[in-house]
């Protein structure tokens, strides 16, 4: 599993931080969220793809790795 | 509605989003709106647009070189009117500008504070739950966003009920009654100068108001036409929308008791649940921008100098963005709604006003589950700007006081607000 915050594209609305914060975090002085990518993995995928489609400026993007899953 | 569907045209032409008619109508309006053409002109208050469906509301957001938040954009216009900001400032400033205040509202800011808010609204709840009758909206919803934002502001919050008052008259007088509401303006201004003053004259503390004043920004400090518009819209933000979201739910709640038993029964639903609510009892109806040159953009043209409203409200209830938009579905999946706006203009205190809702909301439904509205639900009468309650009388099953033993919760609140977000900020 494999994501990514276009940082062009965050506002900092948070609403991943809010959904998965064990799978992003935030950075108060730039307004915008990163995914931790060390923790993705730990996390469930439901609530990844969720943070991707609730994501208001669609900056969010859930890549699974190849075919295996 | 009588008469709307044989006069569309007069519906689109006669737009006024500030009149009795649009408050009493205002979903009924948009969906009739839409179906006619999503980018409605109006002839009213000297000409306006009015951005109805998701994707031009969306794209407006994130074109600011041609929708403009600089002077002369609000409907109708504000004369010799000081800007707000950041708000009222176009990027790259607006973010300059944003950088001073952020640390006080980013989410683990507003996750520092959630103590503060449960205290707060304990000690509030406190004040009536014996009596098993309360205005909701004068003794919790709109006390409690406005103390903690002049505590973090630095100013005196016993003064609140004054605030208040100056805050809902610059507000929701502006069109309609424009001599009150620059009086208030005024007054607002006056307040925040004696604060300024006293900072200057005795010394800074680790206020909001404070970090404003020492802020530097491309080197330069504010200039005090800067601090007190800063001021002003911390106010502004901090005092009538959380409010506004919060009775526009409880009515929700009292019409359809089965959300109401399912937030009882799953209280973990509350995250998902307010996102839901922001979409469908969208406070901030719309926003105004101004056209910067002559263009056309998604298929419509337009002149320098036109003025338009992005409605967010409307844009939440598009049924090409979201499926059957007008219910409320604690469940729904895609929730990307422009309460708060998007893109460089995203509302600061989006991460508190959520909390300070789930917080309230979460104590009402713990000591006053059983609330009934008991008599008329009153709203502000200009809905243009803010869609919110004015007034919500409930009656409830008497509880008993559960803060500490009388302790005057309230004296401590300040300094622990003040200490809490520093902790944090200092680690920001």
């Amino acid at each position: 599993m494999k994501v990514n915050v276009d940082p062009q594209r965050c506002r900092g609305h948070a609403r991943c931080i809010a959904l998965a914060p064990e799978a992003f975090h935030f950075l108060d002085l730039e307004d915008r969220a990163e995914a931790d990518p060390d923790a993705v993995n730990r996390v469930d995928a439901a609530v990844l793809l969720e943070a991707e489609q609730e994501c208001p400026e669609r900056a969010i993007t859930v890549e699974r790795e190849g075919a295996k899953s | 509605m009588t008469g709307v569907e044989s006069s569309k045209k007069d519906l689109a032409t006669q737009l006024d989003q500030h009149s009795d008619f649009f408050r009493e109508n205002v979903y009924d309006i948009y969906k009739q709106l839409r179906t006619q053409c999503p980018m409605v002109h109006s002839e009213k208050w000297g000409g306006f647009w009015a951005f109805l469906d998701y994707q031009d509301v969306y794209d407006a957001e994130q074109v600011a070189e041609i929708f403009s938040s600089g002077a002369g954009k609000e409907v109708p216009g504000v004369e010799g009117s000081l800007p707000f900001i950041p708000i009222d400032y176009d990027p790259p400033l607006v973010q300059d500008y944003r950088k001073i205040a952020l640390p006080f509202f980013s989410p683990g800011a507003a996750k520092a504070l959630e103590p503060t808010f449960r205290r707060l609204a304990t000690e509030l709840i406190d004040e009536f739950i014996e009596s098993g009758e309360a205005d909701i909206i004068g003794q919790l919803t709109t006390p409690l966003p406005a103390r903690w934002i002049l505590q973090m502001l630095g100013f005196d919050e016993s003064n609140w009920p004054e605030w208040v008052e100056l805050i809902h008259s610059t507000v929701h007088d502006l069109a309609l009654d424009p001599e009150k509401s620059g009086a208030a303006a005024a007054q607002i201004y006056a307040n925040i100068s004696t604060e300024i003053q006293k900072r200057r004259t005795e010394s800074y503390g680790d206020d909001l108001l404070s970090t404003v004043m020492q802020a530097k920004v491309n080197g330069e400090g504010l200039d005090d036409m800067q601090i007190l518009g800063y001021a002003f819209l911390m106010l502004l933000g901090g005092m009538d929308t959380t409010s506004g979201l919060t009775g526009n739910a409880l009515v929700r709640l009292e019409e359809q008791p089965e959300l109401r038993q399912r937030l009882i029964n799953e209280p973990e639903l509350l995250p998902k649940a307010t996102e839901e609510f922001l979409r469908h009892d969208t406070p901030t109806q719309g926003l105004p921008r101004i056209v910067t040159k002559d263009c056309e953009f998604n298929g419509q043209r337009f002149a320098e100098g036109d003025r338009v409203l992005l409605m967010f409200a409307a844009a939440n209830r598009d049924p090409k963005m979201f499926e059957d938009p007008d219910r409320i579905d604690f469940d729904r999946i895609g929730n990307r709604h422009l309460a708060f706006g998007a893109g460089p203009h995203r509302c600061m205190g989006s991460n508190h006003a959520r909390m300070m809702f789930q917080v309230m909301m979460s104590e009402i439904l713990t000591r006053m589950p059983d609330y009934t509205i008991s008599g008329e639900v009153e709203r502000f009468a200009d809905a243009g700007s803010v869609y919110a309650v004015r007034r919500l009388p409930i009656r409830f099953t008497p509880g008993p006081r559960v803060g500490g033993d009388g302790a005057p919760a309230a004296a401590g609140t300040a300094a622990d607000t003040t200490r809490e977000v520093q902790a944090h900020v200092g680690k920001a």
